[in-house]
């Protein structure tokens, strides 16, 4: 197990590096930061001072692996635009996505448990039809308008919740539900198909058998078991969220890694984009790194399928 | 923008293929999908019998003429027209042509990419497959609407551009589903009996994998169209989609957004036809899911 | 108000509930874009004016309805001879941290925005200023480079001031989050990008153009969408916010509780071309295309119809009230579809042609601007680009054609924004001799009379050729409670401090 773990470790490093490698050739052929910095009536004089202190004028190897360098031991250098340290930008934000994407999640699996057992318990009705596509129906709305009309309808409306911002809990209800619903459908099916293998096994037949009720059956044993591979999906899920967050954070003014990653976009504030970048992808590596170990140490299987 | 993480054991059950017919009818969801795409597919083809109004004709004195069912609607404009005068029933019509063209084209990159690493993958095995395994984890681990983000917003964006993007962006799930699938294939008698004889792999994968990903690659297809036509309207929502005056349906909801409080069917019309596309797919999607893994039914 | 389907209910609600912020004298504002520092020589930012406006005085203020000056920090200025300029200051004026204002603090901002190791952001605007001298406590001379005549509407403009104390020991970095200066509003709260948080400075001088501040408290937070700030303008959440787009503040103003107002900017839009073929060879290097574009394009119906709100269709590249600004006698290009398709037919394009328009901001109008080139048989691919990259491209000459708009900062004279692109240098897609001549003799002249008729030679000029085609000025469109009274301005950006609860 120890050397199984070790080998998923180093390979996680690896594949976060790649990624950041990639993002650093994309972003160096894509755009000036230095014009972007200095303004719109700079004059050259500040162009040539700016970028060599940043260091733009440099060889793109050499910028990658000092950035990398320095990146390891978790300085990311200074925001073009903000003269504040990345890292702590980034470190001040990640909370608060990080509170959208549990929540979110949170929402997804509240309302695809009770839909997927729903459907597995009748398969193939018309409940388990119903199910699947209230599921899609989310999916199929573009999510920034899906987010407008949740706005709209319980915000202005109803006056139930607050429209944007992210100062308290409630805050957060109308974002995650606009952002965890386009992840329902793929929790829907996940435990649907878990609970009907469970429901179908020997000894859930036996639990039945013995007498016990239907709803004790389901959420003791049945339900329990369908809640790994629940876990690691949405640990997979949480990664995207991160992200994917940008429009939702957008459109409810929420100040997150989302909004600071589109900001720093439209302000070709490098030193953000590409610390962003490689932190997404680590605890996207992580998380699914995690999932991995939990499954291989339950189903000793696992660790020599790859 | 979340994404589906890519549901391997769905869809790696093989096709029953006889019954395909006779299922597919009783199949409400396959049925009511497959009717939105041809009805969304015949629009876009004969897109130019049925509007009579040039879709990019402008007239800044026929603004926000709202549609038929309002007081004010005239039939002259059935679905009114939008900011710049222009008829709103001809943009939908030939905005149809757009998004399918997006869904269609990112679909067929992000395919064609995606099922060669994966048959590869799955097929040769050993160091190449633990090269693709490797390329693929370093795209899923990619924030890639970020990425994508980033480099439409510095390059410029354009529908090729946004085509492309997608496209190369999008393969993961082909190739993840595709890769376990060859895997499964490779292992069973009749690949295993062409081997023996000789056959070179280029035939055994051409003659006997291929032909067997049908099912699973149309699934993964319409998902991949669903997703690309939904994130074109997200990049438009942020101004990165493709360029107006092309009226494609999520380009019309950007555009439409500040209208929702006062006028809102500007948002409503473009929104719900990109719904019904969307909703149409993935029913489609979902029905031949269904129809092609009869095991799933028990 | 039949047609506010989706938010029927709001209106209602809020007619019934007062407006819950005015209860604590706090004014809630929202604007779209992140500031990024509170210094308002390093950012180019427009929401960094309103905070100017709050935060800081300069030597001199111009009135935002007359536009006449008025003395601020400075009593009394005068020209001793074409390069120096000497000014009186006021006496008894403290910063906001208790620092006295003094001749020493217009010297260090001088300084400050003059160090050529330490350049800033808006250098255009103070690169006209050489030094300045103390010669008295409350008296200093500004040395200018070469005569410039605009010097006293620079000064009243984007040039505040900063106490040389407090600048000296926070420095630059510490300044952009907590800056201080002697206006009517001190930022006591800010979190860069998400929200300031301004206070009244209770010991405000006697006697500022400005007036006393009524409003207690000001909280400014960034909210990116603007459908997001219309709903919580509509829900009470906040009570102001600008830059609404036309179509909406046209609405907004017929919900009950809400104030729409309109205001004219200096802010002028214009499509230049690549005359000088600085891109390669492109069609634009005949007249007769360029005059073909000017006919095919309904500026009026566009100022009318898409802006509204007072916007006005120009014919010379310039905001009618700027210094030298006029287009009396100039050609007038008028929208006729047959005279462009005729002239393109002459200039070889009986078919039209393909083109790629540039653009950053407003992007309607320039969607406009390719369906009317469309009907006339011009095919203009509209490609969008963040400011920064544009503007790079439009230096590196790589660019057709773009579709811009200038505020001038604010500065009420012609080289504000002509000189900009018609002197020469980067920006200069014309490159004719003559025109630049001119500006150069003009933006140098100390005589106004004949600043104007050099100017208008080369507005004449530039309109004959059709180097760039003047389009219209924008309009700023102010959204906020029906509780809160603020007087129109006729310059673009907001002075919130007159701003009282009714």
């Amino acid at each position: 197990m120890a050397a199984f773990a070790l080998r998923r470790v180093l390979l996680a490093a690896l594949v976060a590096i790649t990624v950041s490698a990639i993002a650093f050739g994309l972003l160096y052929l894509s755009g000036d930061p230095v014009r972007a910095l200095a303004g719109e009536n700079a004059t050259d004089e500040v162009i040539q001072r700016l970028s060599q202190e940043y260091g733009f004028d440099r060889p793109i190897g050499e910028q990658f692996l000092s950035w990398l360098g320095k990146a390891v031991t978790g300085d990311f250098g200074k925001s073009i635009y903000f003269n504040t340290d990345v890292a702590e930008m980034i470190w001040d934000r990640l909370p608060i996505t990080m509170a959208l994407g549990v929540m979110a999640l949170g929402f997804a699996i509240c309302l695809s448990i009770p839909l997927g057992v729903l459907a597995a318990l009748r398969p193939n009705t018309f409940v388990d039809k119903a199910a699947l596509t209230i599921s899609l129906f989310g999916q199929a709305l573009p999510n920034f308008w899906f987010a407008i009309l949740l706005i709209i309808l319980f915000g202005l409306t109803l006056r139930w919740l607050p429209i944007s911002g992210n100062s308290s809990f409630a805050h957060f209800i109308l974002p995650a539900v606009a952002l965890g619903y386009y992840a329902t459908p793929a929790f829907m099916r996940l435990i649907r198909a878990e609970m009907m293998d469970v429901l179908a096994s020997d000894y859930i037949r036996t639990a039945r058998a013995k007498g016990l009720s239907t709803s004790s059956v389901l959420f003791k044993h049945a339900l329990r078991n369908a809640i790994i591979p629940v876990v690691s999906l949405a640990a997979v899920q949480l990664g995207f969220m991160l992200g994917g967050s940008v429009i939702i954070e957008q459109v409810f003014a929420i100040k997150g890694l989302g909004a600071l990653a589109w900001e720093s976009i439209s302000r070709s504030d490098y030193p953000v984009v590409q610390a962003l970048v490689l932190v997404i992808s680590v605890i996207y590596v992580g998380l699914t790194l995690c999932a991995d170990l939990l499954n291989a140490a339950i189903d000793p299987r696992l660790r020599h399928g790859h | 923008m979340a994404t589906d993480l890519p549901a391997e054991n769905d869809l790696l059950i093989e096709s029953a293929g006889q019954a395909f017919r006779r299922r597919s009818l009783k199949n409400i969801g396959f049925m009511t999908g497959l009717a939105l795409v041809a009805l969304v597919a015949s629009i876009a083809m004969l897109a130019p019998i049925l509007t009579a109004q040039d879709p990019y004709l402008q007239n800044l004195d026929q603004r926000l003429i709202p549609p038929f069912w309002h007081l004010e609607g005239t039939w002259a404009h059935p679905f009114g027209t939008d900011k710049f005068g222009r008829d709103y029933l001809s943009r939908i019509i030939h905005g149809s042509r757009i998004s399918l063209l997006i869904g269609l084209f990112v679909m067929v990159i992000s395919g064609l990419i995606g099922s060669t690493l994966g048959v590869i993958a799955g097929y040769f095995g050993g160091k190449i497959d633990a090269v693709i395994m490797y390329i693929i984890t370093v795209r899923l681990s990619m924030p890639v609407v970020l990425v994508a983000l980033a480099v439409v917003s510095f390059v410029g964006s354009s529908l090729e551009v946004i085509v492309l993007v997608l496209g190369l962006f999008l393969w993961d799930r082909f190739a993840v589903v595709i890769r376990a699938a060859t895997k499964r294939l490779r292992g069973e008698d009749f690949v295993t009996a062409a081997r023996c004889t000789g056959c070179p792999d280029s035939q055994i994968i051409l003659r006997e994998i291929i032909p067997n990903l049908m099912n699973q690659l149309t699934v993964i297809a319409t998902l991949e169209m669903a997703q690309a036509i939904l994130l074109e309207s997200a990049l438009s929502f942020l101004g990165l989609g493709v360029q107006p005056p092309l009226p494609s349906w999520g380009l019309m909801i950007a555009e439409a957004k500040e209208f929702v409080f006062f006028d809102p069917w500007l948002i409503t019309i473009p929104g719900v036809a990109i719904f019904l596309l969307v909703l149409g797919i993935n029913l489609l999607g979902d029905g031949i899911r269904d129809l092609t893994a009869p095991e799933m039914k028990n | 108000m039949r047609k506010l389907v989706y938010g029927a209910a709001a209106s209602f609600v809020l007619a019934t509930s007062a407006m819950a912020a005015s209860g604590d004298n706090t004014l809630n504002i929202a604007w779209k874009s992140e500031l990024t520092t509170l210094d308002r020589f390093n950012s180019a930012s427009p929401e960094i004016n309103i905070v100017q406006h709050l935060v800081f005085d300069g030597l001199i203020y111009r009135d935002p309805d007359t536009f006449e000056y008025k003395p601020a920090l400075a009593t009394e200025w005068e020209f001793t001879d074409d390069k120096t300029l000497e000014l009186v200051l006021r006496r008894g004026v403290t910063f906001q941290n208790g620092e006295p204002f003094n001749a020493d603090d217009v010297v260090a901002t001088i300084k400050y925005i003059t160090d050529p190791d330490n350049p800033i952001v808006t250098g255009n605007n103070t690169s006209w200023i050489d030094s300045a001298a103390k010669i008295g406590d409350y008296k200093v001379r500004i040395n200018l480079k070469e005569p410039f005549p605009a010097a006293v509407e620079y000064l009243a403009g984007p040039i505040p001031m900063y106490p040389n104390e407090y600048l000296a020991s926070v420095g630059k970095e510490g300044f952009s989050t907590k800056p201080i200066g002697t206006g009517p509003y001190r930022v006591t709260d800010s979190e860069p990008g998400r929200s300031i948080t301004f206070e009244k400075n209770d010991a405000y001088w006697d006697g500022s153009p400005k007036g006393k501040p009524s409003i207690g408290k000001i909280v400014q937070r960034t909210i990116p969408d603007s459908n997001t700030q219309v709903a919580e303008l509509l829900s009470g959440g906040i009570d102001w916010m600008w830059r609404v787009p036309e179509d909406q503040a046209s609405k907004l103003g017929d919900v009950g509780n809400v104030t729409v107002q309109a205001n004219e900017t200096m802010r002028v839009g214009f499509i230049l071309f690549d005359s000088s073929g600085r891109a390669g060879g492109s069609p634009f290097q005949k007249v007769a295309v360029r005059r073909a574009i000017s006919h095919a394009i309904d500026r009026e119906s566009m100022s009318k119809k898409l802006v509204g709100g007072g916007s006005r269709s120009v014919h010379t590249l310039c905001f009618p009230l700027q210094f030298g600004c006029t287009d009396e006698g100039a050609v007038k290009y008028e929208y006729s579809p047959d005279k462009a398709k005729k002239l393109l037919a002459e200039a070889g394009y009986p078919k039209g042609f393909e083109f790629d328009i540039y653009a950053f901001s407003n992007r309607p109008y320039t969607e406009a601007v390719v369906n009317y080139l469309r009907a006339v048989g011009v095919q203009a691919n509209l490609r969008f680009l963040q400011f920064p990259a544009l503007f790079k491209k439009l230096q590196a000459g790589e660019i057709q054609a773009a579709h811009m708009n200038w505020g001038s900062y604010g500065i009420s004279d012609v080289s504000a924004l002509t000189s900009r692109f018609f002197k020469g240098g980067k920006t200069d897609y014309a490159q004719d001799k003559d025109v630049q001549t001119w500006i150069e003799k003009a933006d140098a002249s100390v005589n106004g009379d004949e600043r104007k008729q050099l100017y208008k030679k080369a507005l004449d000029r530039i309109a004959d050729q059709a180097y760039a085609l003047p389009m219209f000025s924008y309009v700023n469109y102010l959204a906020f409670s029906s509780d809160l009274k603020l007087p129109p301005q006729a310059d673009e950006f907001p002075h919130l401090y007159r701003a009282a609860w009714k």
